[in-house]
């Protein structure tokens, strides 16, 4: 339309035709480019692309310019010699300016398939960030999958092969044994990922994880707890004490011979629960680094569920180690 | 004369079990119970037993180590909860590897091997603590610590505490916080063996721990000279000079 409108003022003040004239001019040429650039837009959408190097582009399109202007051109004069059929001047005028508007086609021409590269192009960029954007949920979800926390296989083993012993030794402790085992693994298997759990139910299980433990090493296991009970019905993840739990007794009771004790404390305030977990460790034994996914997984669950990276610290010193885990109100 | 046995494991029940398993085997005399690596050395110096019930994981020396250090050759039945030592052990030709938790079928089954082969004698015996301990060589990944024994001293270095590490003939001299120690293994395990981010060889007798380089200075044309933070000062090779300066 703008075009159409300059080519009008163009004709009709300097080439002096008369408005009505000038105006069917205009109308005629750019209607029928607007009509053969819009096959313009198949063009390139379905075969302009599939040539993949520069020269064979060129080539595609030299010999698109040539067929669309030429058609246009055609066209257009076709449809003026009939409507304006007995004005000599503008007849003249017409057959002069074919160079002219041979050019301003090959302009046009060019002009619209880089409008057209360029709105495929950025249709593609769309849809491809919309494909990584769903990957990336997809992806998350099936982290959260692996990070949610599970009981780790030999952990279950040697539970139950104290439990093979009890049934040996103490029937009843044996049934009991495998009671608080079946309820940890139900606990852990039933939670979704990023299931919500309140305080009372996590201190419960991470209760029962703890006892499993003090079964397996005895008098070597101390635990000593200070329960703000007032924070009972907090909202935690599902699942977050038990790998913080079982770091603790890996940094104790598995690397040291002597008594190892794990101090669990929970207060809350206004915005956050803080669980505190502190255990000694032996300074002559060199422990062994774990390879650090249980307190990563917490870390990253962390993340995943509330957006945040600082919910979770470790203070290491000589002779023990501390976590502290801060659990805002809402996520 | 009744066969003599040691059962070692951290956790009291799963002695107990195996001490239940032998209860009715009066063939076996259970000689002694061992909650960590230190505990099962002494006793098996002292005591010198003919099977060893081991669990891999145990606190201050696990099982693997143990046997690193060890002299004698006990028949060795393993027992633990994780599998992934079980092809490894069988590779190894230990008598048996008991999976926890373990049946009593099961458990006389390996007994039963483990008698045969001890009575047999060293006829048919192999030597599982030489296997052992190429195994460890070859199959092992980056090592975390070194254990040493000098006498009855055991000493677990991690290796980041280790300064350098010299060649000695069959040996190599390990220097580090704890003092120098000296272990029969080759430069060129370490080489392998250690992370490489942080260790470097920079001299055909010499590993480095690159944290511990305080300077390093032009000797000759093609040769350097690394000080090290201990004090050390080491001849750095050409080759050596070479894959040092990446570092740098």
């Amino acid at each position: 339309m703008a075009i159409s409108a300059i080519q009008f003022v163009l004709l009709y003040n300097t080439f002096t035709f008369s408005t009505w004239l000038s105006v069917t001019d205009s109308l005629v040429f750019n209607s029928v480019f607007a009509l053969l650039g819009s096959g313009l837009w198949f063009m390139v959408q379905y075969s302009g692309r599939q040539q993949k190097n520069l020269f064979g582009m060129l080539r595609y399109h030299l010999a698109g310019v040539t067929f669309v202007t030429l058609l246009w051109l055609g066209l257009s004069s076709l449809i003026m010699r009939t409507i304006a059929a007995s004005d000599s001047v503008y007849l003249e005028f017409l057959t002069k300016s074919v160079t002219f508007r041979i050019l301003a086609g090959v302009l046009l021409y060019f002009l619209q398939i880089t409008v057209f590269y360029l709105l495929i192009n950025i249709k593609e960029l769309k849809e491809r960030m919309e494909r990584e954007a769903s990957l990336t949920t997809m992806l998350r979800e099936a982290e959260l999958n692996k990070l949610r926390a599970q009981i780790k296989p030999h952990f279950l083993f040697n539970s139950l092969n104290s439990v093979s012993a009890l049934t040996l030794t103490d029937p009843m402790k044996a049934q009991e044994m495998v009671i608080k085992i079946s309820e940890l693994m139900r606990y852990s298997l039933s939670m979704g990922d990023e299931a919500m759990s309140t305080l009372k139910n996590e201190l419960y299980h991470a209760g029962l994880y703890l006892d499993i433990e003090k079964v397996r090493f005895s008098d070597r296991l101390l635990v000593k707890e200070d329960i703000n009970p007032e924070c009972e019905d907090w909202p935690v993840p599902a699942m977050i004490l038990q790998p913080l739990l079982e770091n603790a007794v890996k940094h104790g009771v598995y690397n040291m011979s002597g008594p190892s004790s794990i101090h669990l404390i929970v207060k809350c305030d206004q915005e956050y629960l803080n669980v505190f977990i502190d255990n000694n460790f032996d300074v002559d034994s060199s422990p062994r680094k774990g390879t650090g996914t249980g307190l990563q997984n917490v870390k990253s669950r962390l993340a995943a569920i509330y957006s945040r990276h600082d919910l979770l610290s470790i203070t290491k010193k000589e002779d023990s180690f501390a976590v502290l885990l801060k659990i805002p109100r809402k996520s | 004369m009744p066969l003599k046995a040691l059962i070692i494991d951290d956790e009291p029940l799963a002695r107990e079990i195996v001490k239940r398993y032998l209860s009715i085997h009066p063939e076996i005399e259970v000689v002694g119970e061992c909650y960590d690596g230190f505990e099962a050395l002494k006793a098996i110096q002292q005591l010198n037993p003919d099977l060893i019930f081991l669990d891999i994981q145990m606190p201050k020396l696990e099982g693997f180590e143990l046997l690193e250090v060890l002299q004698q050759h006990p028949e060795i039945i393993f027992t633990t909860a994780y599998d992934q030592f079980a092809i490894r052990a069988f590779e190894m030709n230990a008598v048996d590897y008991l999976l926890k938790p373990f049946s009593k079928e099961r458990f006389d089954s390996a007994l039963l091997k483990a008698v045969k082969r001890i009575k047999q004698g060293s006829a048919e015996e192999t030597d599982i603590i030489g296997q052992l301990r190429q195994h460890i060589d070859t199959s092992q990944g980056l090592i975390e610590r070194v254990v040493t024994r000098l006498g009855s001293k055991i000493t677990v270095i991690p290796v980041d505490r280790i300064w350098y590490i010299e060649a000695q003939d069959d040996y190599v001299m390990i220097y580090s916080e704890s003092g120098n120690h000296l272990k029969e293994k080759t430069m060129k395990f370490f080489e392998e063996h250690l992370p490489s981010n942080t260790f470097v060889r920079i001299h055909r007798s010499y590993i480095i721990n690159i944290s511990q380089i305080a300077a390093v200075d032009q000797y000759t044309k093609d040769t350097h000279l690394v000080t090290l933070k201990c004090g050390a000062k080491l001849r750095v090779s050409e080759e050596g000079y070479k894959r040092l300066r990446t570092y740098l």
